[in-house]
C-alpha cells in the first residue's frame, strides 16, 4: 500500500499502518514459498515418490502425513456411511456441492453466474410428512432449480429481486412470486403462509396478496419470525459515527404490538434464537451485552436463564436449548462443542471429534435431537452426532466442505435434514448470496 | 453439466501467487507460522477439489486464505503478547511503534466482531489494498454494498479500538 488511505483516522489508521508496516524479510518469505511450493509439487506429481519424500524436512513431513490423513479419513469416512448415502432433495449431487465450497458468491466455474439466494428453511402446511419443509429464496424473475444454471440478470441494485419457493419434494424447480418485488431481507413464518419483508410489506405465499404493514420500519435491518405469532426486529441507528445502537423488538404479529424491547445491544445481527421453531413464550436469546458477556434470556418473562462465561460474541456461531430446558449447546470458532448448564451457565462437557485437522471441527449449526439424547453438529466438512450423556460421537457424514448452515431432526429422530447453501453471509450487509444451494437428508442409526 | 479442465498447473500458481498471499495472511494473523499453514491449506483446499474457476482461482485463493485467516483469528484467545523489541532505535520512534503494534494487536482481536463477510471486506480494502470496485468485482456484490460495508467496520472498529 503506497499510503495509507484517508478515509482511515486515530487509532484504526495506527493499527492499518502497523499491518504494513510490519513484514516479513523477502527471503523468509520466498523460504516459505518454497517449502509450500515443495509439498504442493509432492501432492501434485509424485505422491509416492521415494526419492522427493526424502528431500523434505520434518514440517513437510507432517504436512504430507496430514493430507494422507484427510484423504484416508475420507476414504473410511465415506466407507462407513456408505451404506446410508444422503438423500438430496435438491441437485446438485453430493460431489459437484464439495466443489463449491467456500466461494462466497465469487464462483462460476461452468457456469458463467452467480446466484443471489437467501434460503429459509421452513415447514411445509400441505404436507402430513414430517420430513416436508419448504424452502424459500431469492434471485431474478426466472424460475430456477437448485443447482441448476441460470444466467445472472439481477440488477446492481436489489429492488427487483423476487421471492422463490422450493418445494424439493414436489419440483426443484422454484415458484416465483412475481407481484411482489422484494428489497432487502425477508422471513417466512414457520408454517410457510406468510412473508414479511424487512420493509414491513406482507405478502401471503398461496394468493400473492400483500399490503404494507403499519408501523415504523425504517431502520429495521433484519427481520425474523418467531413461530406463526410473532417477529423479531432487529434495529439499527446511530448515536454518532462511532456509536451504533442496536435494538431487538419482539411484536406480535399482525398487530405488531411491541411485548418487548432490548436496547443498546453490542453488535447488531448476533442474536440468536435458541429455538426458532418455539411460540414466544419459549424463545431463548442469546444477547451480547456491552460487557461482553452471552446472556441466555427468557426474553417474554425477562429473566436471565444463564451467563455463559468465557465466550466472545464473534465466536459463538451456533446455539441450542435441549428439549427438556436444562443443557445449551455453543459450538463456533472453537474446535469444540461445549454442553453449559441452561440455569447456572457452567459449561458442564466439552463434545469433541476427531476430524482432523482440528480446524475443521468449528460448528456452523448444532441441533438436539427430540428426545434430547443426541446432539447433531454441523462441522466445515462433516456432520457429526454425538451422544449427550457420554459424550461420545456416535455416527459421523462428509458434507460439504463448508459444512450446514441448518440441521433439523424429524420427529422420530430417525433423519437429519440439512440445508447447505455455501457461506451464507449476516444480512447486515444486504442480500446474501450462496451458490448451489442444496439440501440432503441423513438417516441417522445410533 | 461440462467438467471444466484444470486450466494452470498448481506448480505455477504456487510460483507466482504465493509470495503476496504469505505477506497477505501475515498481515491479518501477525505470525510467520499461522501465515504459512493458513496458504498451504488453502492451496491444499483448492487440489482437493476437483474441478474449480479457471479465471479466478487466484481471487478464490486470496478469499480462502482471508477467511480461514479471520477464522483463525476468532479461534485465538482475547489477547496475543506484543513480542517486539525495538532495539537500536531511539526512545521516540519505539515508542511510535510500539503504539502502532499495540493498535494492530488489537484490531485483530476487534476484526472477530464483524461479520464475516465485513471482515472479509475490511481485510481486502485495507490489507490487501483493493479498491472497491475490486472488491465489488470479486465478491459479486455492488459498489455500494462494499462502501456500506466499509463504512459500517470503520465505525464498529473505531469504536471498539477506543474502548479499554
Amino acid at each position: 500500500m503506497s499510503s495509507l488511505p484517508n478515509d482511515l483516522e486515530g487509532p484504526l489508521a495506527l493499527a492499518v499502518q502497523a499491518a504494513w508496516e510490519e513484514k516479513l524479510a523477502n527471503d523468509e518469505v520466498a523460504q516459505m514459498a518454497q517449502r509450500i511450493r515443495e509439498r504442493l509439487l509432492q501432492k501434485q506429481v509424485a505422491p509416492h515418490s521415494q526419492s522427493q519424500t526424502g528431500m523434505i524436512g520434518k514440517r513437510s513431513l507432517a504436512w504430507l502425513t496430514l493430507a494422507a490423513s484427510l484423504l484416508l479419513g475420507a476414504f473410511f469416512l465415506g466407507r462407513q456411511t456408505a451404506d446410508s448415502p444422503p438423500k438430496h432433495l435438491a441437485l446438485p449431487p453430493q460431489e459437484q456441492a464439495a466443489t463449491t465450497s467456500s466461494l462466497h458468491g465469487i464462483y462460476s466455474p461452468h457456469l458463467g453466474f452467480v446466484a443471489k439466494m437467501t434460503l429459509q428453511m421452513t415447514a411445509n402446511p400441505q404436507s402430513d410428512d414430517p420430513h416436508s419443509f419448504l424452502l424459500f429464496g431469492k434471485g431474478p424473475k426466472e424460475s430456477i432449480a437448485l443447482g441448476q444454471s441460470f444466467p445472472l440478470n439481477l440488477p446492481k441494485t436489489t429492488s427487483e429481486a423476487y421471492i422463490h419457493l422450493f418445494e424439493p419434494r414436489v419440483s426443484p424447480r422454484s415458484r416465483v412470486l412475481r407481484k411482489h418485488p422484494v428489497p432487502g431481507s425477508f422471513a417466512a413464518s414457520l408454517d410457510g403462509r406468510w412473508i414479511v419483508t424487512q420493509t414491513g410489506f406482507q405478502i401471503e405465499v398461496e394468493t400473492e396478496n400483500g399490503k404494507q404493514l403499519s408501523g415504523d420500519w425504517s431502520q429495521v435491518e433484519r427481520v425474523q419470525f418467531v413461530g406463526n405469532s410473532h417477529l423479531l426486529l432487529t434495529r439499527s441507528s446511530q448515536k454518532s459515527e462511532s456509536q451504533p445502537q442496536n435494538t431487538v423488538q419482539i411484536v406480535s404479529y399482525p398487530e405488531l404490538k411491541v411485548l418487548k424491547e432490548i436496547a443498546d445491544l453490542e453488535t447488531q445481527g448476533v442474536i440468536k434464537l435458541l429455538d426458532q421453531s418455539q411460540s414466544v413464550q419459549t424463545l431463548f436469546g442469546l444477547f451480547p451485552t456491552k460487557g461482553k458477556k452471552l446472556l441466555v434470556q427468557d426474553v417474554v418473562a425477562d429473566k436471565t436463564l444463564a451467563e455463559l462465561p468465557d465466550l466472545y460474541v464473534g465466536e459463538v456461531h451456533a446455539i441450542a436449548i435441549s428439549p427438556d430446558r436444562k443443557a445449551i449447546a455453543v459450538g463456533g470458532a472453537e474446535s469444540a462443542v461445549f454442553l453449559h448448564d441452561a440455569v447456572t451457565g457452567e459449561r458442564k462437557q466439552t463434545l469433541l471429534s476427531d476430524s482432523q485437522p482440528a480446524t475443521l471441527r468449528s460448528a456452523r449449526a448444532v441441533a438436539f435431537s427430540p428426545d434430547g439424547r443426541y446432539l447433531a453438529v454441523a462441522e466445515m466438512q462433516y456432520l457429526v452426532v454425538f451422544n449427550v450423556q457420554s459424550g461420545k460421537l456416535v455416527q459421523r457424514f462428509p458434507t460439504s466442505s463448508v459444512g450446514a448452515e441448518e440441521i433439523r431432526w424429524s420427529a422420530d429422530g430417525s433423519t437429519l435434514t440439512t440445508l447447505h447453501s455455501n457461506y451464507i453471509q449476516s444480512e447486515q450487509d444486504g442480500p446474501e448470496m450462496a451458490i448451489y444451494p442444496h439440501v440432503a437428508q441423513w438417516t441417522f442409526k445410533p | 453439466m461440462p467438467e471444466p479442465a484444470i486450466p494452470i498447473s498448481m506448480e505455477q500458481l504456487a510460483a507466482d501467487q504465493t509470495p503476496d498471499l504469505i505477506r497477505l495472511a501475515y498481515r491479518i494473523l501477525g505470525s510467520a507460522e499461522d501465515a504459512e499453514e493458513v496458504v498451504q491449506a488453502a492451496f491444499l483446499e483448492v487440489l482437493r477439489q476437483k474441478t474449480f474457476a479457471a479465471t479466478n482461482l487466484a481471487g478464490f485463493l486470496r478469499h480462502l486464505i482471508v477467511c480461514r485467516s479471520l477464522d483463525l483469528l476468532r479461534k485465538r484467545g482475547r489477547t496475543q503478547p506484543l513480542d517486539f523489541d525495538p532495539v537500536s532505535r531511539n526512545d521516540r520512534e519505539a515508542e511510535s511503534i510500539a503504539m502502532g503494534r499495540e493498535w494492530l494487536a488489537r484490531l485483530r482481536i476487534a476484526l472477530r466482531s464483524l461479520s464475516a463477510r465485513q471482515a472479509e471486506v475490511f481485510t481486502l480494502r485495507y490489507l490487501s489494498d483493493f479498491s472497491n470496485s475490486e472488491i465489488a468485482q470479486q465478491l459479486k456484490i455492488s459498489e455500494n454494498a462494499v462502501a456500506v460495508s466499509l463504512r459500517k467496520s470503520r465505525s464498529e472498529l473505531s469504536h471498539l479500538l477506543s474502548k479499554e
